[in-house]
């Protein structure tokens, strides 16, 4: 054989062999928890880039172990919800929580058909938030709708294909480095295997900052610019210049709800008391108050397209009442730990408990325990003090202690009792300013700032309003590496 | 290029063509895939935030300048040299494209190592169609102008590329001004009194850098989304709007003499989510590389790659491409990363949230 023929053919042959290598230990270490076919103790099976992978891992185990009973939602939902609760009913391992950080709506209303496509769902509770609402809130850099069976014919085959390609990557072989560091004794999975996000997470975050005054104050920062404001915009709309929202993902999600006549709970987040007045400060609080109205309407439209059918409820813990109004730690506490919250945006697994509760109108302690296995659920009946530090306060939050709900906490809005609702909030509020005035000033001093960049921000950009890349069906592909030339050339 | 495809030659199995082909078309691949693509992450950021009107200052802009000119160069070289090794693999020589621009001491000499196929196209078919240098210098300048703005708006409908064209122009023009004042008897007689060896090298390297500026400068107007936001990163790299460092210098001595200066705090990139040091290692080596290094075509130019003969300098002998072993290995490396960075697996960046 002439040397050139010998020359390809060593070079084709070695890097077949490097590729394929590079493919099978991917495959076997598998960073973003893809197949788990090689769960490895001290080696991978703990999957730390889960964390910044999470729309592929959640789209994977959903596809892999088909849940019907999903929780739904932002962070809020994917740290606050645990699945381990018994009302969820069913088996334990049909529960999912499928939340994600940053979700829009339009990334929840894809990642419920997926899982609904994957297997019929039978129940599904929402976590909703008004920055999941904004216009302007793109989809985040890891959704990938390719990854996602969305709609019934092309099923997952596409959706599989495309993930087994994830272990043929550069990136992933760098995630195979840290995932191989990430497995130390005191390392941990920042989601567990329910789909919640590990309270780990947020403990060592607690640490990082020094307490929850620190935690909260970074928040109130993120709440008054970034969370609600986000880049590359930096706006706020519930409405696009075109009168475009992403109010018909919900009516989209709500219409699949009743055709394949799925059990669907809505419930608006129980966030902070801090947390309203960051969008009170950031001028946000008409919007909230016409985001409700909206998520009334529209509920109300589809009950009365349904009138023989249960009407599919919507719960608003937002507000102020005994568990929002939880007193923040003194600056320079760093010891004391809160109850119900980690920061304004994200409340604990007891207030979620408590909300699952109240959405499930679950009240039977005894019953609590049923499904638990044995060991935990008899530590917990025969010495309930000892709980709060052992697992069950993990699994079952500080409601197992105490399932009385607040009668405070939570309620089910409908056309009639909104206004009245509404005004009632708008009172509370002004009691609680009168009382946190320091942090009311601090808020409205930071919201103030963020305006002022905002607006220094738009001057500066000169801006003909660019047409923004948007979620929805036109959506782009957000790999973030857009060649200017390749466009012009 | 044409009589290639009467030739019977043409439609061989040639394995020396498959072989060179394969390479050129491998270190295309990394180039566009490995080396734009990585680079580009500290290009995009900085654009879209300063048209979304984020705060961009000294040290940021030109990181994002920098690593767009080097995303550009190695996205577009890359295509070609894909281009020219597919082509050659198939026995058909295409022209050259891009011959060590960034190593150009003058705009003259960019423009005949840039994008030679479409510098061939409008001297062709504008510049000379408009009279070129036959009407004498006043017109001669304005043609070029004319040329390269009309250049400007070939890339795309936009006041930014109609900018960047007349940048060049300006610029191409000023560069004939200046050789024609070289020629006239008086400098000539100041230049040869003057000039020694030294002092040439040290010319040569002062065009260098002030060419690869101009150049720089022309693509931020055409990369930028808009001309307000162009002509504001490009004060920031002049300095007027300011400078933030680290923000770990907020305490320290030098930090607050430079704090009443006038610097901030705010960290040395900010829009960039990756860290500072890694900037600065991708572009010094990227620069290193468009610098240093011979080009595809050198490596290969025993060859003849391409329609157009390579001239010298070529490479050293231990960077001249030939098919033995430790080149196919070294190949199959690069084929291996260029495969596997094709499919990059996006991350949630909380940066953004």
């Amino acid at each position: 054989m002439a040397r050139p023929a010998v020359y390809v053919a060593q070079l084709l042959s070695i890097a077949l062999t490097l590729i394929v290598l590079a493919g099978a230990i991917c495959y076997v270490i598998d960073p973003y928890g893809l197949n788990e076919n090689f769960m490895i103790t001290t080696v991978n099976r703990l999957k730390p880039e889960t964390e910044t992978h999470e729309r592929l891992y959640k789209a994977s185990v959903i596809s892999k172990r088909h849940p019907t009973i999903l929780a739904l939602g932002t962070s809020r939902v994917q740290r606050g919800i645990t699945m381990s609760h018994p009302a969820w009913g069913g088996n334990i391992e049909d529960r999912y929580n499928a939340g994600l950080v940053g979700a829009n709506m339009y990334e929840t209303l894809k990642y419920f058909e997926h899982a609904n496509n994957t297997r019929q769902l039978k129940r599904v509770v929402i976590g909703l938030d008004l920055l999941a609402f904004n216009y302007y809130k793109l989809n985040q850099a890891d959704f990938d709708e390719q990854l996602l069976s969305v709609d019934h014919q092309d099923m997952s085959v596409d959706a599989t294909l495309h993930r087994a390609k994830t272990y043929f990557s550069l990136s992933t072989l760098h995630a195979v480095k840290t995932t191989l560091d990430g497995n130390c004794t005191n390392c941990f999975s920042p989601i567990l295997p329910d789909g919640q996000e590990n309270p780990k997470v947020f403990e060592k975050a607690l640490d990082e900052f020094g307490g929850h005054y620190a935690l909260f104050f970074r928040n109130d920062g993120v709440a008054v610019s970034l969370l609600h404001f986000p880049p590359p915009s930096h706006k706020f709309a519930l409405l696009g210049p075109n009168g475009e929202s992403q109010f018909p993902y919900l009516q989209r999600l709500i219409e699949i709800a009743r055709r394949d006549h799925i059990d669907l709970r809505l419930f608006i987040s129980p966030c902070h008391a801090r947390q309203w007045e960051a969008l009170r400060a950031a001028g946000l609080w008409p919007e909230f108050e016409r985001w409700k109205e909206m998520l009334v309407k529209i509920l109300a439209e589809d009950s009365a397209r349904h009138p023989t059918e249960p009407a599919f409820p919507l719960w608003d813990f937002s507000g102020y009442n005994s568990i929002s109004t939880e007193p923040v730690p003194v600056a320079g506490d760093t010891r004391t730990q809160m109850k119900w919250y980690w920061e304004s945006s994200h409340y604990k697994t007891a207030v979620g408990n408590f909300v699952l509760n109240r959405i499930f109108n679950y009240r039977q302690r005894d019953s609590y325990y049923q499904n638990e296995s044995e060991g935990i659920a008899t530590s917990c009946r025969t010495n309930c003090t000892t709980c709060a530090d052992t697992l069950c306060e993990m699994h079952f939050g500080s409601a197992s202690k105490q399932d009385e709900i607040p009668p405070d906490f939570g309620v089910q809005l409908t056309q009639h009792n909104l206004t009245g609702h509404q005004s009632a909030i708008l009172a509370d509020g002004e009691r609680y300013r009168l009382t946190h005035q320091q942090d009311v000033a601090l808020l409205d001093q930071l919201a103030s700032q963020a305006m002022a960049d905002r607006e220094s921000r738009l001057q500066r950009s000169h801006s003909h309003e660019r047409t923004l890349p948007h979620h929805g069906i036109t959506a782009q592909k957000t790999n973030g590496q857009r060649s200017r030339f390749a466009i012009h050339y | 290029m044409m009589p290639q495809f009467t030739s019977s030659c043409t439609y061989r199995l040639n394995w020396q063509n498959i072989a060179v082909g394969l390479t050129i078309f491998t270190i295309g691949l990394v180039k566009k895939t490995f080396f734009a693509d990585g680079v580009a992450v500290y290009a995009t950021p900085v654009f879209d935030a300063a048209s979304s009107g984020a705060p961009i200052l000294f040290f940021e802009s030109w990181v994002g300048a920098l690593a767009y000119t080097l995303q550009l160069y190695f996205d577009f070289s890359g295509y070609s040299d894909m281009a020219i090794g597919l082509s050659k693999m198939f026995n058909v020589k295409l022209p050259l494209n891009f011959n060590s621009p960034c190593k150009a001491v003058n705009i003259i000499e960019f423009w005949r190592r840039w994008h030679m196929t479409l510098s061939r196209f409008l001297r062709d078919y504008l510049y000379i169609p408009l009279g070129g240098n036959r009407h004498g210098s006043a017109h001669r300048y304005m043609n070029l102008v004319l040329t390269m703005l009309l250049g400007g708006l070939w890339h795309g409908g936009g006041w930014t590329f109609l900018i960047w064209g007349g940048l060049h122009g300006f610029y191409l023009a000023t560069n004939h001004g200046w050789q024609a004042l070289k020629k006239t008897p008086v400098f000539e007689k100041f230049i040869k009194r003057k000039t020694v060896n030294q002092s040439r090298a040290m010319a040569r390297l002062a065009s260098h850098l002030l060419t690869f500026f101009a150049v720089v400068i022309a693509w931020v107007f055409f990369r930028a989304s808009n001309v307000g936001s162009a002509t504001y990163l490009v004060k920031s790299m002049l300095g007027l709007n300011g400078f933030s460092l680290p923000e770990s210098w907020a305490g320290n001595v030098v930090g607050t003499w430079l704090a009443s200066h006038g610097a901030t705090f705010q960290g040395l990139i900010p829009n960039i989510p990756q860290e500072a040091l890694s900037a600065f290692l991708w572009i010094s080596a990227l620069l290193a590389i468009v610098w240093l290094f011979p080009n595809t075509q050198q490596i290969t130019a025993s060859y003849q790659p391409t329609s157009d003969r390579i001239e010298s300098p070529l490479s050293p002998p231990v960077l001249r491409w030939s098919p033995t072993l430790p080149w196919a290995s070294l190949t199959a490396i690069l084929l291996t990363i260029g495969v596997l960075e094709l499919n990059k697996v996006s991350e949630f960046l909380y940066f953004q949230f």
